[in-house]
């Protein structure tokens, strides 16, 4: 057992993984939280899904060669999947009183959140996070096509809303 | 002229994400749920055994290379841990993974009593009850008082360490006078219950490795359980010493029993071999990475044939989106993927998503939900797909049209990874389904089930990975 003895360990993977997950979270994790605000409307959901993004990062570490893609693809998909649960609640839920939706950038905000959940995410990506086509594309599972459609029809039903 | 509105978007969303509160702790929350680390690696039904290392590598040894490969399970669940050394050197030699101790597996109650000792890790005395069916083997290592007896048709054990003979006799004595796995014990004081519960006697899950070089070998064993301790296995270790191992407490155990830890809570490691000192075990410890799948694999794959018992697979982290078809239906562009998901209720499912530009839909199911051998299970997806999965043994699945046309497909085969099992088939535009037919190799029908119309309505839609 010779060859044990002094033999040269690399630094645990584990370790590693660790240090750059905290790094990641130093650099991308308040920026997240504010994109995850901005698709799903609420802070609190957008804090839970950033960190699930994060521990599910945490679990798939060996494969996410792009750690901060993986994430925002994680948070843009959580964030979508949680959508979709709200609809059921939203139909429920009693609608925005005058005095909510007094300002213009709430009453835009609001249109936002009656677009489909690609639309959203694409207008979010594109004109908060100043994503390229391509890292939306890569973010949503789409071509770059799709991209371009879903901004130019967003921006149109958008501005549909708002001039009702 | 008034502002554009991608202009006015940009304003609005800038204003609503400054107003976003960040949690000062996010980063403590996330640590906390990795070092939890996830329900899919932490089964229920498992522990480290009642002899710590002793036991668990004895269970190991006992289902062995040439003990039936039958008695393994022919897949393991994936989600789990494997770690593999990396010093130079060294091949795997062997392997034995979640070997089937029968159905229901042996259990018995399990309690340990400790005082413990001033490194916070270990413990100065204990004391070991076991009730149960099976009459444990005990010996005296190291200092160990071990007795045992009948009580009805049950056997009882006690194993202390740290007690003097009075104080073990009183044990033992407290211990007769009511049913052993109810009776408080007459210890002495500072005493702590440390687990007192029923536990398997062996881990159903584990794996254990053992690695040769020209000039020796080592074992390392991974043993998967939610409710692995390491102060459990402190309090039936006479002798153990608080070791630092791969930044968390382990111990060094006496007698040849190694170096243990828990890798994150329900995953024990022991690294153990023939005449290995501290720093040896050390730097095996410290060498340990985890590996994925098709690194496991391949390591597999390179083992003497016949030296590998169970199953060899494991995927470390989740499994991505895998593209079971794609291409046109009347110019329109589409594509079907599997991807992993979680249910409402939080358990792991997979979804097949069949996309068009024109919106997508599809299904989930359970992950553990197994097609029936022979059969299709399939949905009619936005009435132009029929979307599904097979069981075992269905090679093509064959959909009967209206009118006496078929359309067939293949199922994503084994090299889809995840997509394994299911397919996607285009049916011709204004086209009435009417069954559909598996069938095997050689083109025999295995079954037949009638299909109604398509309609655009599948059980749940599903939706990309997230």
């Amino acid at each position: 057992m010779d060859a044990l003895v002094g033999a040269v360990t690399p630094a645990a993977a584990a370790a590693d993984r660790d240090r750059a997950l905290a790094d990641l979270y130093r650099r991308e994790y308040a920026g997240l939280v504010r994109l995850a605000h901005l698709l799903t409307g609420s802070n609190e959901a957008a804090e839970d899904l950033v960190q699930d993004a994060f521990v599910r990062l945490h679990r798939s570490w060996a494969r996410a060669d792009r750690p901060a893609a993986y994430l925002r693809t994680t948070v843009v998909n959580r964030c979508r999947t949680w959508q979709r649960r709200q609809v059921l609640e939203r139909r429920h839920r009693p609608a925005p009183g005058p005095a909510e939706a007094a300002t213009e950038a709430r009453e835009l905000l609001d249109a936002l959140a009656r677009l489909g959940a690609r639309q959203r995410a694409a207008l979010v990506l594109r004109f908060y996070a100043d994503l390229p086509e391509a890292e939306i594309a890569a973010a949503l599972g789409c071509r770059p096509g799709t991209v371009k459609s879903l901004l130019h029809r967003g921006l149109r039903r958008l501005e549909e809303m708002i001039d009702r | 002229m008034s502002t554009p509105v991608d202009e006015r978007l940009r304003d609005a969303l800038g204003a609503q994400a400054a107003a976003t509160t960040v949690d000062p702790d996010g980063w403590e929350r996330i640590r906390r749920r990795t070092a939890r680390r996830r329900p899919a690696w932490a089964r229920p039904g498992l522990v480290v055994p009642a002899l710590a290392v002793v036991a668990l590598v004895l269970g190991a040894v006992a289902l062995a290379p040439g003990d039936d490969a039958s008695r393994l399970r022919a897949a393991a669940p994936p989600g789990r841990l494997y770690l593999v050394p990396t010093l130079p050197g060294f091949a795997l030699a062997n392997v034995v993974v979640d070997p089937d101790l029968g159905s229901p597996a042996p259990s018995r109650r399990l309690r340990v009593f400790g005082r413990p000792a001033a490194d916070g890790v270990t413990f100065a005395a204990s004391a070991v009850v076991t009730v149960g069916d099976l009459l444990e083997p005990v010996q005296d290592l190291a200092g160990r008082r071990a007795v045992s007896w009948r009580e009805g048709d049950r056997a009882v054990s006690l194993t202390t360490f740290g007690l003097s003979d009075a104080e073990a006799a009183a044990v033992e004595a407290s211990l007769r006078a009511f049913p052993a796995d109810v009776a408080p014990p007459d210890l002495p004081p500072g005493f702590v219950t440390v687990v007192d519960e029923v536990l398997p006697v062996v881990p159903a899950r584990f794996v254990h490795q053992t690695w040769r070089n020209a000039s020796g070998s080592f074992d390392l064993v991974v043993a998967e359980d939610a409710r692995a301790r390491l102060d459990v296995l402190a309090a039936q270790a006479p002798g153990a010493a608080a070791a630092r191992v791969r930044g968390t407490d382990g111990l060094l155990l006496p007698e040849g029993g190694g170096l243990t830890w828990l890798e994150w809570p329900g995953a024990a490691v022991t690294v153990f071999g023939p005449g290995l000192g501290p720093a040896e075990l050390r730097a095996v410890a410290e060498s340990l990475e985890p590996v994925d799948e098709a690194a496991w694999r391949r390591l597999i794959a390179g083992v003497p044939s016949g030296q590998v018992t169970g199953s060899p697979p494991v995927p470390v982290g989740e499994p991505e989106t895998v593209t079971i078809g794609e291409g046109e239906a009347d110019g329109v562009a589409w594509q079907a993927m599997v991807h992993p998901a979680s249910s409402p209720g939080g358990g792991p499912e997979r979804c097949v998503l069949v996309k068009t530009s024109g919106g997508s839909g599809g299904f989930c199911h359970d992950e553990s939900e197994v097609t029936e051998p022979g059969s299709a299970e399939v949905t009619v997806v936005r009435g132009r797909f029929l979307a599904g999965r097979v069981g075992a043994g269905v090679a093509r699945v064959r959909v009967l049209l209206a009118g006496g046309a078929t359309v067939e497909a293949v199922p994503a085969g084994p090299g889809a990874g995840i997509g394994a099992g299911y397919l996607v088939v285009v049916l011709p535009a204004g086209s009435a389904t009417e069954a559909v037919v598996t069938l095997d190799e050689a083109g025999r029908e295995l079954t037949r089930r009638p299909l109604p119309p398509p309609s655009p309505a599948p059980a749940r839609s599903a939706g990309p990975p997230g």
